[in-house]
């Protein structure tokens, strides 16, 4: 080999060695997204776990207390009946007219809340970004698999070079 | 005849305080659902700053791979000059297959960034006004509640008064 051809692959052996520290960087890089993701796909599970559990306690526990709030009034609505009070009677017309406006206030408020919980139970608009963490994070360890094997051959190939230019220096 | 009367307002009265007990939990339950959703938003918003510091970062690493491919090319150029010495071709082949490899991670790096971008637009702020509505909502079932706690209060009232007033 002349002196420039030797020249010439010490040259690509500094490029080369350029392409393998840039590709160290991607990996350090592709490390902190990988760490980024996995924050991401806890942090969508930690929202799916909230939004289930707020949708419980709307649509569990609190209309089950509507529920039995209703019961009561339909227990007081007998004992007034029972002894012939009635929305009739002047003198409590307006008790009657109390208990419906509470039972109009309970029947919007466990309507609203029904709707509410059914909104909640989808864990609203995560399932894409759950998808994207899951196809990044596949994506990722492709990613790290090639960087491996890009950085392996660079490695091969800066070998073989310096090899070529000793053999040839002896 | 009378006493029965009253006692029977009396048990009346006492299921309209059970029946506003029940509504005062209710209530109370609202309080933790407002707690969840508040908490919610704060984890998507979370969530949408790391979204974007990853698809900066993608971008980024592409740039980067880009880059990775120059060199490649700036070498094989330098090869290129000394391909007539003999074992050298050899070498030729072997960056040939190095940068095969940085064009998987590019290609790979390239379909994480296409990926990323793949979303409506103002997608987390569309998350973020769902959020907002849910918890509207669930402020209105509080209302209501409260109304309906306050309309049997006014029940009450006016079966205490018949009781003593009327009876």
């Amino acid at each position: 080999m002349t002196p420039e051809n030797i020249a010439s692959i010490r040259a690509a052996n500094e490029a080369f060695a350029e392409a393998d520290s840039e590709l160290g960087r991607i990996e350090t890089g592709m490390d902190d997204v990988m760490d980024k993701v996995s924050r991401i796909e806890a942090l969508t599970d930690k929202v799916k776990d909230l939004s289930l559990r707020a949708g419980s306690l709307i649509g569990g526990s609190l209309s089950e207390n509507i529920e039995h709030s209703d019961r009561y009034i339909k227990e007081a609505l007998e004992d007034l009946r029972v002894v012939g009070i009635n929305p009739d009677n002047q003198a409590t017309g307006s008790v009657f007219m109390h208990f419906r406006e509470a039972q109009e206030a309970k029947r919007r408020a466990s309507l609203g809340s029904q709707k509410v919980a059914k909104e909640l139970n989808t864990a609203p608009g995560m399932s894409l970004i759950k998808a994207q963490g899951v196809f990044v994070s596949r994506q990722g360890h492709l990613v790290e698999g090639h960087l491996k094997a890009a950085r392996s051959e660079i490695k091969h190939v800066i070998k073989a070079g310096n090899a070529l230019c000793e053999e040839d220096s002896l | 005849m009378m006493d029965h009367v009253r006692n029977m307002i009396t048990s009346a009265t006492s299921n309209v305080e059970l029946s506003n007990v029940e509504l005062a939990d209710a209530h109370d339950e609202t309080d933790g659902v407002l707690d969840c959703m508040a908490e919610m938003r704060a984890v998507v918003a979370e969530i949408a700053i790391l979204t974007g510091e990853v698809e900066v970062d993608v971008a980024s690493l592409y740039a980067r791979g880009e880059k990775v491919k120059e060199h490649i090319i700036r070498a094989t150029s330098f090869l290129g000059e000394a391909f007539r010495s003999p074992g050298v071709d050899s070498l030729g082949k072997q960056t040939v297959i190095a940068s095969l490899r940085v064009k998987d991670v590019n290609e790979t790096l390239a379909a994480v960034q296409g990926f990323m971008a793949d979303r409506p637009e103002d997608y987390f702020g569309a998350l973020e006004s769902g959020l907002n509505y849910l918890t509207d909502s669930t402020r209105i079932v509080r209302q209501d509640l409260q109304a309906a706690q306050e309309s049997n209060g006014h029940a009450i009232i006016g079966l205490k008064k018949y009781a003593t007033e009327e009876l």
